[in-house]
């Protein structure tokens, strides 16, 4: 097993024991697409809820002191970094499975139509929000820890809202983002890449971060 | 692979949060224990941070088990098994959760000997980190240690809090681990009665900076504690007075073996114990001790 599977298997045993919560959290998304009638909003809330719960590895570290276990198992800084980006992307991919199969699911027994295109719209956009929100946080949390940097953290999604909110008032016969991409294929795949591309950067910043500083 | 020296740091310096390292030099070879003591705040964690890679050092060398330490770089996780006043793993974790989180870092992890070790230490695997006494915490620590054959054993204040039945059992278990002579110990405490048992070495930090660092006897040998009247104590600045404590009926010093031989009748000079000197050391003030390595 390589390093940086190892510690992502690592971030994904110290993050379990809250697994419940997750549960929870995909359980209220099911509730709200009930609610608004519309199984694909089952996933943008799921993708929000794993957002929220992605930091949960760095508040667990803060609170256990889990920087005195990464010196003893001798982890590399490089490999705690990228491990970190690593993880909260492959729960990206088991939330949007998950949360689109309870869509697809959702959309059977309410009778109303989910296309393929419309899921891929909704995932693209959700992933440019997770890729913004995760590029923000997680230098932060690596330069001042969870405690020290939570409050900071909440600043990507405020900026978020804020962004929807203004959208919405300068634009309010304007179509929502998903259905504006969801039939172009090429804009859908310009906000992966540039999505990616956030990430990347802010795994650089955080390495260039965390590889400095004291534990 | 067998190396000369467990531990060699050399002109560590390291400014860290308010606090300095200022010289640090110790060498601790390959077989032995070394107490690390010193009172609260002297620079014995931030020392032990430095040796296990988590501070970057301002300047001098630290090689662990003939390994330059580089702070965040890979090293062998296998070769040391560190010991904290308390666990540093998942408070939620059940204790197997603890081996599945551990095995992939080492090569060789022995899942039999990590599970004899929690049926001695008497470690029920369903149990969680939290739910665990200071006294069962530490014995995890002690068996993840040894459950991948670490030969370096660091210890930060491991006894702190514990009763006299679990220190005593950490004794046993350390003396069982050196009957390889490959095995070392850095053995940081406050608690001098346990190296009294089993230290070899003692090295003293005091404000960031090593005050003596050499055996334990060529330690116990250059000191005596000296007992006696008021009109028997000695002026201050006495040379070979290390600190004098004047009470209502005489004084008690400690002072360096060549500095007792003529004094007056009546006195009493007595062996000193490690005790006795660190807490004369934590009084003394700068200048009293030598700042050298084998100053003794």
């Amino acid at each position: 097993m390589s390093t940086v599977a190892a510690f992502v298997r690592l971030d994904a045993l110290t993050v379990r024991p809250q697994l419940r919560s997750y549960l929870f959290l995909l359980g209220m998304g099911v509730l709200f697409g009930l609610m608004l009638e519309d199984s694909s909003s089952v996933i943008a809330i799921s993708v929000v809820y794993g957002i929220l719960t992605s930091s949960y590895a760095f508040a667990i570290e803060d609170k256990d002191g889990l920087s005195v276990l990464y010196g003893t198992l001798r982890v590399p800084r490089d490999v705690v970094v990228v491990g970190r980006y690593v993880g909260a992307l492959l729960m990206f991919v088991v939330i949007g499975a998950v949360s689109t199969a309870l869509a697809a699911l959702l959309s059977a027994f309410q009778g109303e139509t989910l296309t393929a295109t419309e899921v891929l719209a909704v995932l693209a956009v959700s992933f440019a929000i997770f890729a913004f929100t995760i590029g923000v946080q997680f230098p932060l949390f690596f330069a001042l820890g969870y405690t020290r940097a939570k409050l900071l953290a909440y600043l990507p999604f405020l900026l978020v809202f804020a962004a929807v909110v203004a959208f919405t008032q300068a634009a309010p016969d304007a179509q929502s983002l998903p259905a504006w991409l969801e039939p172009s294929a090429g804009a859908g795949a310009v906000v992966v890449v540039t999505s990616l591309a956030v990430l990347v950067a802010s795994c650089l910043v955080s390495r260039r971060i965390y590889g400095r500083k004291d534990l | 692979m067998t190396t000369e020296n467990a531990l060699a740091v050399q002109g560590l310096t390291k400014s860290f949060g308010g606090f300095a390292l200022r010289d640090v030099t110790l060498t601790l070879p390959t077989g032995y224990v070394m107490g690390f003591v010193g009172p609260n705040g002297a620079g014995k964690t931030t020392t032990i941070k430095c040796l296990l890679g988590m501070l970057r050092i301002d300047g001098g060398t630290v090689e662990v088990l003939g390994r330059r330490v580089d702070a965040g770089a890979p090293g062998p996780a296998d070769d040391v098994g560190v010991v904290l006043d308390r666990p540093y793993y998942v408070s939620d974790w059940r204790l197997d959760d603890v081996e599945s989180a551990l095995r992939p870092f080492y090569s060789r992890w022995d899942g039999d000997r990590w599970s004899s070790l929690l049926d001695r230490f008497e470690l029920d695997r369903r149990r969680k980190v939290k739910d665990l006494s200071r006294g069962m915490g530490m014995k995890l620590m002690v068996a993840a240690a040894l459950s991948h054959d670490a030969r370096l054993l660091v210890l930060d204040e491991p006894t702190s809090g514990l009763d006299p039945a679990a220190r005593d059992e950490l004794l046993t278990i350390l003396s069982e681990f050196l009957e390889d002579e490959q095995h070392s110990v850095l053995f940081s405490t406050h608690i001098t009665t346990d190296l009294e048992r089993i230290a070899d070495y003692v090295t003293f930090i005091r404000d960031g900076a090593i005050v003596s660092t050499g055996t334990k006897d060529d330690l116990l040998d250059a000191y005596r504690v000296v007992r006696g009247g008021p009109q028997d104590a000695p002026p201050p600045g006495t040379p070979g007075f290390v600190s004098t404590r004047r009470h209502g009926s005489g004084f008690e010093a400690l002072a360096r073996a060549e500095a007792v031989r003529d004094l007056p009748d009546g006195v009493v000079v007595e062996p000193a114990s490690l005790d006795d000197i660190v807490i004369h050391v934590g009084r003394a003030s700068d200048g009293a001790f030598d700042h050298a390595e084998g100053s003794l």
